[in-house]
């Protein structure tokens, strides 16, 4: 056949001038009954490979941390050199002093993993409040740099910690504190790789480049981290909401059903909860503040006040 | 325009928004027949398992993307099996599947939904009754390009015609089978 013969239009083509119903109903003479065991195999996969509802296993938080590591890594290397300048939305910085600024926190990551010369510091220290301003002066002084040096010391450092969660030394249950939050070592590995990952995209944005979908496994952790953590999160943020029984539902690859609130144990079913419908990538891209509560597409039902201030604590570890 | 969603439709749709498996099942059901023989006659019985299976996975993947308000449940199935189809013969060329296909009755053991087997055969008789009322240029391009899966190009070459004449008929073809059906009818139960 030749080539040009497959890429033509075709009757689907039609579907903005036609109804999708008559498009469709030529279908009805086609109809034939499946093959045995069609059906089986179906919920099969559907309820017992991982998919849909039924989680991914997740990857480790050490897992996490490395896989998102090398990604940012592998997109470094794509850049070129007209790449490093360019407005590397949403702050106001380029392609390369969004590198520095994340050099700044991995080297920050190192020193609170007791990994550096300096002692870790202390959850409510001053100068690791404000995690945008951090380190201001090396950004600068990165950014005079050329990009070879940011890169360079900013695969040092995440290499560093991915050392060290390797190794028989880590704990995940070791205290480390990240930007005035008391997470142990585990969840500031999760938290980190939200963030690399956030200014992976925001860098692929400022590039024309397609975003980053992280792979279900890591996608589980991600989510699950952020999703258990909204009951606590709720209570931080202090908008004097009460946690009802909701179900959060995160659909696609890595996505799973998560039950909150007092009878969460009870299974509340489809009809006897809040219910909170949403893509696992979307969700994830709205923990990390690329996306807006108000712009994330799904389904809400119940109390709706509830179900944005869940959203918005979400967004309250982001950094 | 779509009319207001079926209640039915609607109701499996939110359980498989919270990962209910029966409905998976019940969508299956009802819909497998039609999204399993249009994939056969686009690319064969065996491949067309796989692309059954796929469709309904996607489903189960991501049920918030059907959007009622656009077309009924069935039509965004046999949508994405069609979708699927094409990608399949165009990863291993058409010969081989109308090879399979060719316009071949897909035979099988006995459906396991009545209801669905009953109501397929009475929405098929609406259709072949209105097809058949077709002038019969529309009805052989309407049939070469949804279930050949033939491009506008492929199906004015077979029909010795230009592109554009092809694309005319099919799109009029269509047109006068949505008038003859009822866009507002639903060719499923209520």
């Amino acid at each position: 056949m030749n080539p040009a013969d497959r890429t033509g239009e075709r009757i689907d083509d039609l579907g903005d001038e036609l109804d999708a119903d008559v498009l469709a109903a030529p279908a009805e003479l086609a109809a034939a009954p499946p093959p045995p065991g069609l059906r089986e195999r179906l919920l099969a996969r559907a309820t017992g490979g991982g998919r849909g509802r039924v989680p991914a296993e997740p990857a480790t938080p050490a897992e996490l941390y490395e896989a998102r590591s090398r990604a940012m890594v592998a997109l470094l290397g794509e850049l070129a050199p007209g790449d490093w300048a360019r407005p590397a939305a949403p702050y106001a910085w380029s392609v390369h002093e969004l590198l520095a600024h994340l050099t700044v926190i991995e080297e920050l990551t190192v020193r609170q993993f007791a990994l550096g010369d300096e002692p870790p510091l202390p959850v409510g220290h001053p100068s690791a409040a404000d995690h945008l301003a951090m380190g201001a002066d090396v950004i600068a002084a990165l950014a005079a740099a050329p990009p070879e040096v940011t890169v360079a010391r900013w695969t040092a450092a995440s290499a560093a910690v991915a050392a060290h969660v390797r190794s028989d030394r880590f704990d995940p249950a070791a205290a480390v504190p990240l930007h005035g939050w008391p997470f142990d070592a585990a969840t500031a590995l999760v938290a980190r790789s939200f963030e690399i990952w956030a200014h992976g995209d925001d860098i692929r944005r400022a590039t024309g480049r397609p975003l980053d979908t992280p792979a279900p496994a890591e996608l589980r952790t991600m989510s699950a981290t952020s999703v258990l953590g909204l009951p606590l999160l709720l209570a931080v943020a202090g908008e004097g909401a009460t946690l009802t029984p909701t179900r959060v539902v995160l659909t696609g690859a890595g996505g799973a059903t998560f039950d909150l609130g007092p009878s969460a144990a009870a299974d509340p079913g489809p009809d006897g909860a809040n219910l909170l419908v949403a893509d696992v990538v979307e969700y994830c891209r709205l923990v990390a503040r690329r996306v807006e509560p108000g712009a994330l597409a799904g389904t809400r039902t119940g109390d709706g006040a509830l179900l944005d201030a869940l959203l918005r604590a979400a967004q309250l570890i982001a950094v | 325009m779509a009319q207001e969603p079926d209640g039915w439709e609607r109701e499996l749709i939110e359980r498989m928004l919270v990962g209910d498996e029966r409905a998976l099942a019940m969508a299956f059901d009802q819909y497998a027949p039609v999204v399993y023989g249009v994939a056969a006659r686009l690319i064969g019985a065996d491949a067309a398992a796989d692309v059954c299976q796929e469709v309904f996975l996607a489903l189960w993947d991501h049920p918030d993307r059907y959007d009622p308000q656009r077309s009924t449940l069935r039509s965004f199935l046999i949508m994405i099996a069609r979708r699927r189809c094409i990608d399949h013969l165009r990863r291993h060329g058409r010969r081989e599947a109308t090879e399979q296909a060719a316009g071949r009755r897909v035979d099988g053991p006995t459906p396991p939904n009545v209801d669905e087997a009953a109501l397929a055969m009475i929405a098929g008789q609406r259709v072949r009754a209105a097809l058949d009322d077709l002038p019969v240029e529309q009805r052989r391009a309407v049939e070469l390009a949804y279930f050949g899966g033939l491009t506008f190009r492929e199906v004015a070459v077979a029909t010795g015609v230009s592109e554009g004449t092809a694309k005319s008929r099919i799109r009029l073809g269509l047109r006068r089978l949505g008038a003859a059906l009822g866009q507002h009818e639903r060719l499923e139960a209520p």
